[in-house]
């Protein structure tokens, strides 16, 4: 473990929110969950600092001690297999998925109609614990039915069939449990950090209390402000859900990490438009440690056998509208029809929300299962294993606040193409391959330059972010305050 | 050549004093020498989830032995030594390289003196008292007003001064265990005492069980559901409930709240008790540390009892002031009259030893000689007895 120079005064103290990888304990961690595993291991294991790890609930701070916190950074979930499906097998038809979509979201609306007329009878003080245990009780109902008629994710139309579980490896109930006897009472000496995702996990209004009452400091990290500047690649309708987070934020926290200059920029445009002053900020690019070493546990002999014959381009990323797979499959479908391009493509990723019609377009398009591909649900080695054998890595994305499969894709020694929108020209650190994405025709023609060649393209040389130079900047920071 | 650990309880997780100390020392081992196998055997009704490594539960239930929790030590030792089934069985999990037996406390002794007559005639041992435990048990079945008392005496008397004439070393946790050993036993005796880790260096400032209102001040008394930890608290601490201001709380951890309750609820000082005293039940070694780091005080009401109180050298390692008893400086009389430590034998007494710990609830204290007592330095006797006759 590196030791770092910067010392916080000997009685200040991190209480290091840890409440996103609680609720996230035992599953693969993704974008924002990696981060605060990533960053709160470093934090965790470093011996000058004076951490404690905190989870938030019910308006309290609650001390974990450091061994559950490391557990509840580095438990994964277990691995499964994703096997291809054979021809015989027919995916679930679309529009029967859609249909019953739309009726568990007519149901939904009706229980939180229900819900909201309950709590608006309520008194204000009563209000928020019972919107918290009914949220409790609703998290562990679903949880319930999920774990008797569904076993594992197996929602979507799919190319491959449902992983089979390794329980060799599965954490008891024990391992995902922590102790919350022990509240902490913070005093204007703690500064409580925030990596993670706040607008889902801290009530900002008992935070704000906490802080006016004891004068406790607040750091958080800004990711993007996407939700804000385009709603419309948002799910469902969180009306001012991440505005009024993002206000809360600007108000309560003494120091905001962005994750790009991008980031950095869009908050500073977003005070200005809502608030006079703008906080202090600094920008920490997010590490690109490989999290998992490549593994093809999860690919069955007749998948790796194709992938490794085959030159495939890969796109990492959730299937969501803001990721643009629309572009890619359009330039696919076109591409194809000439006989000398010898590419295949491969998207890595869980899907989002809303994009039903892009889903359709993909399992309709008579590519998908033989020239494209879609894998759900994967680990981080089997991420690994398949950035290892693509030829090209590919990321057409509508806008980013950084652009963490570009990096990753560098680690693996991938060429990359992407996007010439928001952060993600920035994370491509110089030596990625920009084209604009309102430009078919130039990924076409770059793909067909990556297709003929009998090798991956060879990447210039670059200093690639690490996790623990975000920790420093981090820990410089908050001596700072 | 490997080592032989034989321990009465599982020791992962530890919660009462032996199970932490045989812990400690099973580690010491490990960091000493290449080949170490810990077998532990119990009766795992009284310790479930965990998982005996000979399981005893048919020979316990066959109503040979009585199964009364004051001996249920004493009889699993006795099951496993007389049922010849057994006795293949454990001596089945000893490496046949073994050199070395360590034995803890005296109750798998006899099962050890005979596993090493068959089976490891040259093989070592060394005996790892916690407690004299003739007295100990006495004092025990005597509280108990046990009819059992005379009959059990004699045996418990037996296989512990068989274990301590026999086998190649002997260590104690105190010098006047040591002394009464020397009885039975004509080669050396070591005295390795109880000691303690450095607690983390994490501020734990506020950081309060939920139980506990964030503004009061309170002395904390941790035990297990040891006999000397009930009787001592039954004792003397009702009676000090009044030396408490508004502001001030007694707090107690661990297992030695589940017999309380009752004391609690049903004794003479209900109201004093809902008032002024927390019973938290078992916590965490982390919470156990926010307990310890957020007290004004700390209380060892230790009436009797052999062997030296575990509890007393992390109290002493933590500059907290201490209430205490002078039973519970027993192996630790080196510190009776160290800054901080206010000593109290009678229910008087140890109110105004509550009291005046108290009083000195926001200050810290320096006590020379307490590096002494980090199980590191404590347990070094014991690994030295080994090192000499390891083979």
């Amino acid at each position: 473990m590196q030791e770092f120079n910067v010392n916080l005064q000997s009685t200040s103290r991190i209480l290091l929110d840890l409440t996103t990888s609680f609720t996230w304990r035992g599953k693969n961690a993704v974008g924002i969950v990696r981060t605060e595993r990533e960053i709160a291991y470093h934090l965790l294991n470093d011996n000058s600092l004076d951490v404690i790890p905190t989870i938030f609930s019910n308006g309290n701070i609650y001390a974990i001690s450091k061994e559950e916190a490391i557990r509840l950074v580095t438990i994964v979930k277990p691995q499964i297999s994703a096997k291809k499906i054979s021809d015989e097998e027919i995916p679930t038809p679309v529009i029967a998925q859609s249909k019953k979509t739309r009726a568990k979201a007519f149901l939904r609306r009706a229980a939180i109609t229900i819900l909201n007329k309950f709590l608006s009878a309520l008194p204000n003080a009563a209000r928020d614990s019972a919107k918290e245990s009914v949220r409790h009780g609703y998290i562990a109902f679903r949880q319930t039915l999920k774990s008797i008629f569904k076993p594992e994710h197996n929602t979507l139309p799919q190319t491959h069939q449902q992983p089979t579980v390794d329980t060799s490896n599965v954490p008891s109930e024990d391992d995902l449990s922590v102790d919350l006897s022990f509240r902490v009472y913070p005093d204007s000496k703690d500064i409580f950090l925030m990596l993670g995702l706040g607008w889902d996990v801290i009530n900002c209004r008992h935070l704000g209390t906490i802080k006016s009452a004891t004068g406790m400091k607040i750091a958080t990290v800004i990711y993007d402000l996407i939700p804000t500047k385009f709603p419309h690649f948002l799910g469902g309708t969180p009306k001012d859900y991440f505005q009024n987070y993002f206000i809360q934020m600007t108000d309560l926290a003494d120091h905001c990490f962005c994750i790009s200059k991008t980031t950095e920029r869009d908050y500073h445009e977003f005070c200005k438009k809502h608030r006079s002053e703008t906080p202090s900020t600094s920008v920490i690019y997010l590490g690109a440690n490989l999290p998992s070493q490549a593994n093809s546990d999860e690919f069955d002999s007749e998948t790796i056998a194709l992938l490794k014959t085959r030159k495939f381009a890969l796109s990492v990323g959730t299937f969501e509208v803001r990721k643009n797979y629309g572009l890619l499959i359009d330039v696919w479908e076109d591409l194809c029809r000439e006989p000398s391009f010898q590419l295949d493509l491969i998207i890595a990723g869980m899907q989002g929300w809303g994009v039903d019609d892009i889903i359709q377009r993909l399992t309709d398009s008579p590519l998908y299962g033989k020239r494209i591909h879609w894998f759900r649900g994967l680990s981080d080695a089997g991420i690994s294993w398949l950035y290892e054998n693509s030829h090209v890595v590919t990321f057409p994305s509508f806008y980013e606040g950084w652009g963490l499969p570009i990096i990753e894709a560098y680690l693996h020694g991938k060429h990359v193409i992407s996007s010439n929108r928001g952060s993600v020209p920035e994370a491509g650190l110089g030596i990625s391959c920009i084209l604009n994405i309102d430009n078919p025709e130039d990924w076409k023609n770059e793909l067909r330059r990556q297709s003929m060649l009998s090798a991956p393209q060879k990447i210039q040389s670059v200093k690639l972010p690490t996790w623990e130079e975000a920790t420093i900047e981090i820990k410089n920071k908050l001596a700072a305050l | 050549m490997t080592i032989v650990h034989l321990i009465p309880y599982p020791i992962e997780p530890a919660y009462h004093g032996g199970q932490i100390r045989s812990l400690k020392i099973n580690q010491a081992l490990h960091e000493n020498f290449p080949s170490v196998t810990t077998i532990c055997i119990f009766d795992m009704g009284g310790y479930a989830p965990n998982v005996s490594s000979v399981d005893l539960s048919e020979e316990v239930a066959s109503g040979r032995w009585t199964v009364d929790w004051e001996v249920r030590d004493f009889v699993v030792g006795d099951a496993v030594a007389e049922t010849p089934e057994r006795l293949r069985e454990l001596a089945g999990l000893f490496p046949v390289d073994t050199s070395l037996i360590v034995v803890e406390e005296p109750w798998l002794s006899r099962a050890a003196l005979k596993i090493r007559e068959l089976h490891f005639p040259t093989a070592k041992i060394i005996y790892n008292s916690h407690n004299v435990e003739t007295i100990a048990k006495n004092n025990i079945l005597s509280e108990a007003d046990s009819e059992m008392r005379s009959d059990y005496i004699g045996r418990i008397e037996s296989v512990e001064r068989e274990i301590v004439s026999l086998s190649d070393h002997v260590n104690t946790v105190t010098k006047q265990d040591a002394d009464y050993y020397k009885k039975w036993r004509k080669g050396e005796i070591s005295v390795a005492p109880n000691g303690s880790d450095v607690r983390s260096k994490t501020n734990l400032r506020n950081v309060i069980h939920h139980g506990i209102e964030p503004s009061a001040n309170y002395a904390v008394f941790v035990g297990s559901a040891h006999g000397p930890n009930i009787e001592g608290f039954k004792n003397l601490i009702p009676k000090c409930i009044d030396v408490l201001t508004y502001e001030e709380r007694i707090i107690v951890a661990g297992g030695v709240c589940d017999p309380l309750v009752e004391v609690a609820l049903n004794g003479d000082r209900p109201y004093g008790f809902r008032d002024k005293v927390s019973l938290l039940g078992r916590v965490t070694d982390f919470g156990l540390e926010c307990l310890i780091s957020n007290a004004s005080a700390i209380l060892l009401p230790i009436t009797y009892g052999g062997g030296s109180n575990l509890k007393t050298a992390e109290a002493l390692l933590s500059g907290k002031p201490i209430a205490g008893t002078s039973k519970a400086f027993r192996g630790y009389e080196g510190f009776i009259k160290a800054p901080g430590i206010w000593i109290g034998d009678t229910p008087d007494e140890f109110a105004r030893a509550i009291r005046g710990a108290l009083d000195d609830g926001d200050k810290t204290f320096t006590r020379a000689g307490t590096e002494e007592l980090l199980w590191h330095n404590t347990l070094s006797p014991i690994i030295q007895s080994a090192k000499s006759l390891y083979q």
